[in-house]
């Protein structure tokens, strides 16, 4: 009895073996980064795939990629199309960012989208972002830079989310394409020199790109989406003609309705004056005024980005949501209607709360 | 009348009832009952959690007001009411229903496992090593199934703490406003919210293993209790995750929130979480499988083994009829009516009759 359990123990490990495909890490093409065009000629998509090329020795530098390109109509054609191309099993499991090239987030992205949503190996915690121009020519460049390319643009965004611009992740992006009342939008990339940065954010309706919001407008547009910490404000005082900066910017953001046609979005904001230029705020009078001041440019600037929001009826700060959430009786087709009617207005109150090492 | 029981040492303590309820309560429907309910009645579909728990509670205490005393089991309650043939039928068919619950389970988790992780392994092969793994657990006795659910309650409820990515990353006033659905359609939400609360049912077959049992109904009120809360924690923080419309869009939306969760060791903690989830699917299957085969047993005094043995094979070539995603769907749908007409409509009216019946028959004896 006891060898016969032995036995079967023994076929039952043998049995186990070789069940499924291995995938070994040096034997397979990781794909970071995936860059989509669209190609009105042959009405197809064009993927790029960039992996990363680690050394085999330690002479060799790091920071090597592949890059691999391929057409068809959808997501996981791409994929076998690249397969075609590369040595090694193509693996989309670590994909850490997505990029659209202009014309396609003009045309729309939610095909190339849903079609990454529909492959369980797939993350939701990654990076999308729309290119200036097209998405093959940012990948293919050569850049001299220390980390792989995929790495490059994920710290990029990832930073940048902390201080600038919004984060928008891939389930981010979703939640804003298939809800009601709120419009996505996409960090704008730009091939510099030798060198990529932020350009931009792109403001989409729907699933297409129709406007571009740029540095200079970062602040508000944060400002009035979300609460935000650690940033900086060049605020340039016209009456007294000097330009300060205002750092370590805390701000609380809260949407109040008035009635249904009217509401208020309110920023908290404090913040330390740390580039005053000899100005110096010696008085309760003087700090008074310049945050009257600052908070009167914000309100200003916060209207003229609302109003071009309602021109074009794109709704990125989610304040259709958030209807949605205060009257019983909302309707997306009422709210529609009504959208670029309705008047919005920001309000901004500035505090300072400290002054800085210098008198 | 001669009843079954069990030996003592196959008896387990009536505290252990917490482990026994949450873990077959909670099996492979904690990974997708939010889309289900949401379909129905909206973001306000949490409500009708709360509703179903207070039903479920009373269901438990009909429950113990049946067994009695006594600490009979369903099929010496369905002899003494139904007779010996119809008793044994409705046994027979309490029986059938026990076995489909534990092999659809399996067989929808191996449908999980072949999506995320293997899509190219034989789901032949697996399902025979769980079917040997369950066998071993259930010829270990009730004890050993008992230990099983009780690592699969510290498992859920460790899963359960992951779904805080949604707090963090969510939008609040998805909840709001409250009530906005009408109220017809959160009481329809029960329907397929029940699904996700069956395993009470099971009691009645494993009440003569239960340690002085009538003590035991504050432990069971309390794991259901705690398997609502579970429920109502998940529920909200996935509604306050995704809303309404994408929701609908997703098969596993617990799966796909644990996807933005990362760990420096763990790229995606859907994958951890899949893995530690089989140790609960695993409890919950071997749970409903000792209870069939514990009634087929009770009807027939064959042997446990053999009996194991007979109908794992039986469940293991089911794989061959159930092939394709739309026919687990279907039987899963079937299967929960089934479960539902059983929790609140068929115990209710046992405990109707035997209440008739016990009265008649006291008369009688009376007379």
């Amino acid at each position: 009895m006891q060898t016969t359990r032995m036995y079967l123990i023994l076929i039952c490990c043998l049995l186990l073996t070789g069940c499924v495909k291995t995938k070994i890490l040096d034997d397979i093409e990781l794909i970071m980064t995936y860059g989509y065009d669209w190609d009105p000629a042959a009405e197809t998509y064009k993927g790029t795939a960039v992996s990363p090329l680690y050394g085999k020795s330690e002479q060799m530098e790091i920071g090597g990629n592949f890059r691999y390109s391929g057409s068809a109509k959808t997501f996981q054609d791409i994929s076998s199309f690249i397969q075609t191309k590369a040595p090694y099993q193509v693996e989309v499991g670590n994909l850490i960012g997505i990029l659209f090239g202009e014309e396609l987030a003009k045309k729309g992205v939610s095909d190339i989208i849903y079609g990454i949503n529909e492959d369980p190996n797939i993350g939701r915690d990654l990076n999308v972002a729309i290119v200036e121009g097209e998405a093959e020519t940012l990948l293919k460049q050569d850049y001299n830079m220390e980390l792989t390319l995929s790495r490059f643009i994920e710290e990029l965004i990832n930073n940048n989310s902390k201080s600038n611009i919004p984060k928008m992740n891939l389930h981010d992006l979703n939640y804003r394409l298939t809800g009601e009342g709120m419009d996505p939008f996409l960090p704008i990339l730009r091939q510099s020199e030798d060198s990529i940065d932020i350009a931009a954010i792109g403001m989409m309706k729907d699933d297409k790109l129709v406007h571009e919001i740029p540095y200079e407008q970062f602040f508000v547009f944060k400002l009035l989406y979300e609460d935000c910490e650690d940033h900086t404000y060049e605020f340039d005082w016209e009456e007294k003609k000097r330009t300060v900066a205002i750092s370590s910017i805390r701000s609380t953001r809260s949407i109040h309705w008035k009635s249904k046609k009217e509401v208020v979005i309110k920023a908290d904001i404090s913040g330390t004056l740390t580039e005053s230029k000899n100005m110096g705020v010696k008085n309760f009078q003087e700090k008074i005024d310049i945050e009257q001041a600052v908070s009167k440019k914000l309100e200003e600037e916060g209207t003229k980005l609302v109003k071009k929001f309602q021109e074009l009826d794109i709704d990125p700060l989610m304040i259709g949501a958030s209807a949605k959430g205060k009257f019983r009786d909302w309707t997306v087709k009422e709210w529609e209607s009504q959208y670029p009617e309705i008047k919005i207005t920001p309000s901004v109150d500035f505090n300072l709360d400290l002054s800085n090492i210098i008198q | 009348m001669n009843h079954f029981k069990p030996d003592i040492s196959q008896m387990v303590s009536p505290f252990l009832l917490l482990y026994i309820i949450h873990a077959t309560q909670i099996g492979e429907g904690i990974l997708s009952f939010e889309r289900q309910i949401a379909s129905i009645a909206g973001f306000d579909a949490w409500i009708s959690i709360i509703l179903t728990g207070v039903l479920t509670t009373i269901i438990i205490v009909v429950i113990w007001k049946i067994i009695g005393d006594q600490q009979r089991d369903f099929m010496d309650i369905h002899q003494y009411m139904f007779g010996n043939i119809l008793g044994k039928i409705f046994t027979f068919i309490f029986g059938l229903y026990l076995l489909t619950v534990s092999v659809i389970v399996l067989i929808s988790y191996i449908e999980i496992i072949q999506i995320w992780f293997f899509p190219d392994m034989s789901i032949y092969f697996f399902l025979f090593v769980l079917f040997v793994l369950i066998i071993y657990i259930c010829l270990g006795g009730f004890r050993t199934v008992v230990g099983f659910a009780f690592f699969s309650f510290f498992v859920t409820a460790f899963l359960a703490i992951f779904k805080y990515e949604a707090f963090a990353a969510g939008h609040v006033h998805n909840l709001l406003p409250v009530f906005n659905t009408p109220f017809k359609d959160i009481i329809l939400a029960i329907e397929p919210m029940s699904f996700s609360f069956l395993g009470i049912e099971l009691i009645l077959i494993y009440a003569p293993f239960i340690h002085r049992f009538q003590s035991g109904l504050k432990w069971a009120i309390s794991s259901n209790i705690l398997t609502t809360s579970v429920y109502l924690f998940s529920a909200i923080a996935l509604f306050i995750y995704y809303n309404d419309q994408q929701i609908q869009l997703i098969s596993w939306p617990t799966l796909q929130l644990w996807k933005v969760i990362n760990f420096p060791i763990v790229e995606r903690f859907e994958y951890v979480g899949i893995g530690l989830h089989f140790i609960a699917i695993i409890a919950t299957s071997c749970l409903y499988f000792w209870a069939s085969i514990q009634c087929f047993h009770r009807l027939t005094n064959f042997s446990f083994r053999k009996m194991s043995i007979f109908f794992s094979l039986i469940g293991f070539s089911s794989i061959f009829f159930i092939h394709n995603f739309l026919m687990i769907e279907k039987i899963t749908t079937f299967i929960s009516r089934a479960g539902v007409i059983l929790l609140f409509a068929y115990i209710p009216l046992l405990y109707l009759c035997h209440k008739i019946v016990s009265g008649v028959k006291k008369k009688h004896a009376n007379n």
